[in-house]
C-alpha cells in the first residue's frame, strides 16, 4: 500500500491507530489533555502494583500513583500493570514500537498482566512501511555501539497464540491487555 | 545443587504415548519411512489434523494470493534469489555489523561444532538453566538433547514446543509444533505434569503454561533463541512471535545465544517492511505477529535491561554447497510453514513427524537429502504427490515439485548404474520409445491382469506394485483400445474387449462390454 | 535448474491462438498409456464427441506414453527418450488433443525443462499445439447439444489446474450440458492421492487421500465425480470399489458422449440395463 492511500490529517490516523489496535485485540482512548492522560491510567491501574518508566514525563503519574497509595512492587515480576511511553505507533496496524534506552523500562511492556502504553500522538507513523524506513534511518544514524539501541521491541495488541488446536488464544507469556493512551 | 527447570518439573510422570519414531531422543535410524508413515496414517490423531488443516484453508478463503500481497510476493522473491547469489558475502558482511554493534560471532560448520560451541559458552559462564524460543536450527542440531547430556536443563517456551517437549516428541510443523495433539492430550501431559487435574479448556492450558514457565524466565541464566532475519547492513537480529517468550529469552536472562542458518540473512534492514508482512500472511494469514524483536547487541551503558552478552552462532550444515549449486532455491525458505499446512500428503500423515526428519512436509523432504549431516531419510523426496498444492503457496516461490523431481533422481543415480529399478526403467524407455515395444507390453499388461485380479480373489498375494496398489484399492479392469483408427501396428486385432475401467458405470461381473452401451442409441 | 525459474508459471495459451487452432479439420490425439491400458471407453468417448463436432481423429501411430513416469521416479533419461519420441509422433499435425490433463502439463511444462537445444524448442513449438480435450473444446467454439439429468461433482486434478493452468473449461464443458448439476466439492482441487509411483510407494496415505477426496465429493450429494484425468479417475474409482464406498467416478469426456447420445436420461438407470 502506497503512504498516499493513507488519511494525512492526525485525526484520522489517530482514529486508524485505535481500530487497528483494536482489530489486534488490544484497545485505544484518545485523552484530552493531561490531566485526562493521569485520571485514566490511575482508572486502569486501580489499585494493582504497577511498573512505571522513570521518566521525567512520567513523575506526575508516578506523584498521583503515590497519593492514592498504590505501590511500586520489589521484584518487576510481581507487578501486575506496566506503564510505558512509546516511541513510535503505526495506524495502518495497531502497532506500538519502544526502543531500548538510558532510564527505559522495557519490561513494563512484558513482564505484568496488563501494558498502558503512553502513545504521543506526534509519534505516530502512518505504516508499516514507513516505520521500518525511520527504524532503518535511525539504526543508520549511530555512528557508535553504544549509542544504538540494544533492542528494539514492537508490540501488535495483546500476546496470542495459536498452538492448540490452532484456536487463537490470548495471554500466554507477555500482557493479555494492552491499552494504548494517545496524548498531545 | 544445579538450578532446575520449575516447568519441567514433574516431567518424569509423565506417560510416553508417542511412537519410538517420533522421540525427541531416540535415534529413528532403525525405522523405514514407508512402514513409518503407514503406522502414521492410523495414529488416533491423524485424521483430525487433516480436518483442522482443511478447515484452516477453508476459512481463510478467496485467493491465495490477493493484489497487494501477490506483489510483495514478487518483491520478496527477488530479495532472497539476490541474497543467494552471494551467500557467503552477506553472512560475512552481516557478522561485521554483528560485531561492530557488540555481539560475539561464532561460524560452525557441522552441527556438532555448533553444539560445541553453544556448550562452551553456557560452561564459561557457569550456565545452569537456560529457556529457548522455537527454533528449527536448534532442532537441527539436537540441541537441548545435548545440553541436558551435559547437565544443562534447558527448556522450550513456546507453548507448542513446551508440550511437545514433555512428550518427548520431534515438533511436527514450523509453526504450530504440536499440530498433532488434541486439547485433551495436552490436559492429559499437564495433568500428569503437575500431578494435578488441568481441564481441556484451552484458556486453561495456556495459563498452566504461562504459570509455569514464568519462574524458569525469571531465573534462567541464558536464553537461546533462532533468528527469523538477520539484516547485514545494520546487524539486526529479527526475531518474532506471538506468545512473547521471544522477548523474554532474549531479554531477561544474562547471556542470550542467537542461533541462525546461514540463508537467515537478508541484505537489508529495510528488506524487512517485505519479509515480515509476507511472513505472517504466508504463516498464518495475520497482518503482524504481537511480537517483533529487533536485536542490535548487548545491553548499552545506561540500559537497565538486556543482556550482557549476545552471541550469534552462524551455521553451515552445507548450506554453502547447496548455494551453489541447483538446488539453491530451497535457501529461499523464510519458514513459515504455508507449504507443510498446504500439502495434502503433510495432513494425511498428521503432521511432520512421520517425515522422521527436523524438517517435515515438502519443504523438508527437498531440504533434509541436502543437508551434509542429514537429520533424516534421504529418500525423503518421494513423499509428495507432486500435486504443487506447495508452490501455490509459497510466498518466495520455490519450484518445490522440481526440485523433488530432481532429487529423486540423485536418489536413485545413486543406487549406482546397474540397480534393479535403474535397469527397470532403462528398459521401459527402451521398450515405450518404440511402438512395437509399446505395443507389446501394454497388450502384455493386458493379458496378465485378469491373470492377476483371479489371483487376488483367490487370496494369493500380488508381487510388487501391483500388491501394494490393491492394499485399499481393486485393481484396474485393464482394455483394449479400439483399433479402428489404430494404423497396422496394433497387433491382437482379435483381443476381447473388456469391460472400461474408469468409470464406475459398470458392475464388476458383467459380460456386458462398454461398446455395447455407447452402441445401443 | 540452474536456473532460477518462478515457480509454477503455467503455460497458458494465449486464447486467440488457442481459438484459431481449434478451428482445425483434423486432430491427432494423444491417448495416454493409462488410457491405452485402462480406458479405452475414455479415448473412445473422446472420438465421439470430436467427431460430433466435425472433427476428423487421427489416433498417429506408434504413440506411445509421454515419459512422466519414469521422470517422477526418478530416471530423467528414459523419460527423456519417450519425450523425444512423443515430439516426433506428433510433430507432424496440427493440433494434438488429449483426455488427460497431467499428460498435457507434461508436455507443457516438464517437456521444456528435461529436454535441450533443438528438442527443447520443438518441445516448446509443439505444447502450443497441445490442447487437453475441454479446452480444446470450448476454444472450438461450438455447442453441440448435450442433455443429462446427473447431478456431479467435479475434481480438479493437480497437474491440470497447476502445471497446466486449467480449471475453468471443464467447468465450462459441464455447463453445455442440459439438466446437468455441477455442485462444487469442498477442496475440489486437493489431491486425491494418487501421485503415480506414489500410490504404490505409499499405498495406506495414497488410498486415504482417494478416501478423503470420495468422502469430501459424496457430501455433495452428486452421483458421479467427474475429471479430466484417468490416473485420478482409475485410483478413486479403484479406492471406491475396495472401500465400498458408493460414489461412482466418470472421465469428462464420457460423460458428453453419454449426453449426447440420449436425449435425456438418468445415468443410474443405465448400469443395470
Amino acid at each position: 500500500m502506497s503512504p498516499d492511500s493513507f488519511p494525512q490529517d492526525q485525526d484520522e490516523l489517530v482514529a486508524m491507530f485505535i481500530r487497528e489496535l483494536e482489530a489486534a485485540g488490544g484497545h485505544g482512548f484518545i485523552c484530552d489533555n493531561q490531566e485526562d492522560l493521569i485520571d485514566r491510567v490511575l482508572e486502569l491501574c486501580g489499585n494493582r502494583s504497577v511498573l512505571l518508566e522513570e521518566d521525567p514525563s512520567t513523575e506526575p503519574i508516578r506523584f498521583r500513583l503515590l497519593e492514592a497509595g498504590v505501590s511500586a512492587p520489589s521484584d518487576m515480576w510481581d507487578a501486575e500493570v506496566g506503564v510505558a511511553k512509546v516511541d513510535f505507533a503505526v495506524a495502518a496496524t495497531g502497532t506500538l514500537v519502544l526502543m531500548a534506552g538510558a532510564n527505559r523500562l522495557l519490561g513494563a511492556s512484558l513482564l505484568p498482566y496488563m501494558f498502558i502504553a503512553l502513545v504521543d500522538r506526534s509519534c505516530l507513523l502512518a505504516d508499516f512501511d514507513g516505520l521500518i524506513r525511520t527504524l532503518d534511518m535511525r539504526l543508520a544514524d549511530f555512528d557508535t555501539e553504544s549509542a544504538k539501541p540494544s533492542a528494539i521491541h514492537l508490540i501488535t495488541g495483546p500476546s496470542r497464540t495459536g498452538d492448540v488446536e490452532m484456536q487463537l488464544t490470548m495471554g500466554v507469556h507477555g500482557p493479555p491487555e494492552v491499552y494504548a493512551l494517545l496524548y498531545e | 545443587m544445579a538450578k532446575r527447570s520449575i516447568g519441567l518439573q514433574g516431567r518424569e510422570n509423565i506417560y510416553l504415548d508417542r511412537p519410538i519414531w517420533a522421540s525427541a531422543h531416540e535415534e529413528p535410524e532403525g525405522a523405514v519411512l514407508s512402514d513409518v508413515v503407514a503406522q502414521a496414517v492410523d495414529r488416533p490423531n491423524t485424521r483430525k489434523v487433516t480436518d483442522l488443516l482443511m478447515a484452516v484453508e477453508e476459512a481463510r478463503g478467496g485467493p491465495a494470493w490477493p493484489s497487494p500481497m501477490d506483489f510483495l510476493r514478487e518483491r520478496a522473491s527477488v530479495i532472497r534469489r539476490e541474497t543467494l547469489e552471494d551467500l557467503p558475502g552477506y553472512v560475512s558482511q552481516l557478522a561485521d555489523a554483528a560485531r561492530s554493534n557488540g555481539m560475539i560471532v561464532h561460524f560452525a560448520s557441522t552441527p556438532g561444532e555448533a553444539r560445541q560451541v553453544i556448550t562452551d559458552i553456557a560452561k564459561e559462564r557457569g550456565v545452569e538453566l537456560v529457556v529457548k524460543s522455537k527454533s528449527m536450527v536448534t532442532e537441527e542440531i539436537g540441541l537441548t538433547k545435548h545440553l541436558e547430556s551435559m547437565g544443562i536443563e534447558s527448556v522450550e517456551t513456546d507453548l507448542g514446543e513446551y508440550i511437545v517437549q514433555l512428550a518427548d516428541e520431534r515438533p511436527s510443523h514450523v509453526m504450530v509444533p504440536a499440530i498433532h495433539r488434541s486439547r485433551e492430550d495436552i490436559a492429559r501431559v499437564f495433568s500428569q505434569l503437575s500431578g494435578g487435574s488441568v481441564r481441556s479448556d484451552i484458556p486453561e492450558l495456556v495459563a498452566f503454561a504461562r504459570q509455569r514457565l514464568r519462574a524458569d524466565f525469571a531465573r534462567a541464566d541464558m536464553g537461546i533463541s533462532g533468528v527469523n532475519f538477520a539484516a547485514a547492513d545494520r546487524g539486526t537480529l529479527v526475531i518474532v512471535t506471538n506468545e512473547g517468550n521471544g522477548r523474554m529469552v532474549t531479554s531477561r536472562p544474562r547471556v542470550h545465544v542467537a542461533v541462525m542458518t546461514m540463508e537467515k540473512v537478508i541484505p537489508r534492514f529495510s528488506d524487512l517492511a517485505v519479509l515480515l508482512p509476507l511472513l505472517f500472511y504466508a504463516a498464518s494469514r495475520q497482518r503482524l505477529t504481537a511480537y517483533q524483536t529487533f536485536i542490535n547487541g548487548p545491553r548499552r551503558p545506561g540500559e537497565q535491561e538486556g543482556p550482557e552478552e549476545v552471541h550469534l552462532v552462524i551455521l553451515d550444515n552445507g548450506r554453502s554447497d547447496i548455494s551453489k549449486g541447483s538446488y539453491k532455491e530451497v535457501l529461499a525458505c523464510i519458514r513459515c510453514g504455508a507449504c507443510q499446512s498446504a500439502c495434502p500428503v503433510y495432513r494425511r500423515v498428521g503432521g511432520g513427524q512421520a517425515y522422521l526428519s527436523t524438517y517435515g512436509g515438502p519443504i523438508g523432504a527437498v531440504l533434509t537429502p541436502l543437508l551434509k549431516e542429514r537429520p533424516g531419510p534421504s529418500e525423503l523426496s518421494f513423499l509428495s504427490t507432486l500435486c504443487g498444492a506447495c508452490e501455490e503457496v509459497c510466498p518466495v516461490k520455490i519450484p518445490l515439485t522440481s526440485l523433488l523431481i530432481g532429487l529423486r533422481a540423485d536418489y536413485e543415480a545413486s543406487k549406482g548404474p546397474y540397480s534393479a529399478s535403474g535397469l527397470a526403467w532403462k528398459a521401459w524407455g527402451e521398450l515405450w520409445s518404440r511402438s512395437y515395444g509399446y505395443s507389446l507390453s501394454t497388450t502384455a499388461v493386458r493379458l496378465v491382469a485378469p491373470l492377476m485380479e483371479k489371483a487376488r480373489q483367490l487370496g494369493f498375494p500380488l508381487p510388487g506394485a501391483a500388491g501394494r496398489w490393491v492394499q485399499g484399492r481393486s485393481l484396474p479392469r485393464f482394455t483394449t483400445r479400439a483399433q479402428a483408427k489404430h494404423g497396422s501396428t496394433a497387433p491382437f486385432d482379435s483381443a476381447p474387449p473388456v469391460l472400461g475401467n474408469f468409470t464406475s458405470d459398470t458392475q464388476d461381473d458383467s459380460s456386458v462390454s462398454r461398446e455395447e452401451h455407447i452402441d445401443e442409441s | 535448474m540452474d536456473e532460477f525459474n518462478n515457480g509454477i508459471s503455467p503455460v497458458g495459451i494465449a486464447h486467440s491462438i488457442m481459438d484459431e487452432l481449434a478451428k482445425t479439420a483434423r486432430v491427432a490425439v494423444f491417448a495416454t498409456c493409462m488410457v491405452d491400458l485402462a480406458g479405452h471407453t475414455v479415448l473412445e468417448a473422446t472420438e465421439k464427441v470430436l467427431e460430433a463436432m466435425g472433427v476428423e481423429v487421427v489416433l498417429p501411430d506408434g504413440q506411445s506414453c509421454c515419459g512422466q513416469p519414469a521422470l517422477n521416479s526418478g530416471y530423467p533419461d528414459p523419460a527423456v527418450k519417450l519425450a523425444k519420441h512423443w515430439i516426433k509422433t506428433f510433430e507432424p499435425y496440427d493440433v494434438v488433443v488429449s483426455p488427460a490433463g497431467s499428460c498435457v502439463a507434461m508436455v507443457h511444462h516438464h517437456f521444456p525443462r528435461i529436454l535441450e537445444g533443438g528438442w527443447r524448442e520443438r518441445a516448446t513449438r509443439l505444447s502450443k499445439r497441445t490442447f487437453e480435450l475441454t479446452q480444446f473444446l470450448v476454444a472450438r467454439q461450438e455447442r453441440l447439444a448435450f442433455s443429462l439429468d446427473e447431478t456431479v461433482t467435479y475434481h480438479d486434478s493437480c497437474h491440470m489446474k497447476r502445471f497446466l493452468g486449467e480449471s475453468s473449461t471443464p467447468r465450462e464443458v459441464l455447463s453445455w450440458v442440459k439438466g446437468l448439476q455441477l455442485v462444487e466439492m469442498e477442496g475440489a482441487d486437493v489431491c486425491c492421492g494418487f501421485g503415480g509411483t506414489f500410490s504404490v510407494k505409499f499405498p495406506e496415505v495414497s488410498v486415504e487421500m482417494g478416501r478423503l477426496k470420495l468422502d469430501l465429493a459424496s457430501r455433495t450429494q452428486a452421483g458421479f465425480i467427474v475429471s479430466a484425468d484417468p490416473g485420478c479417475l482409475m485410483h478413486l474409482e479403484g479406492t471406491a470399489r475396495a472401500q465400498g464406498i458408493g460414489l461412482r467416478t466418470m472421465h469428462i469426456a464420457e460423460l458428453l458422449a453419454k449426453a449426447m447420445q440420449r436425449k435425456s436420461e438418468h445415468l443410474h438407470g443405465d448400469i443395470r440395463s
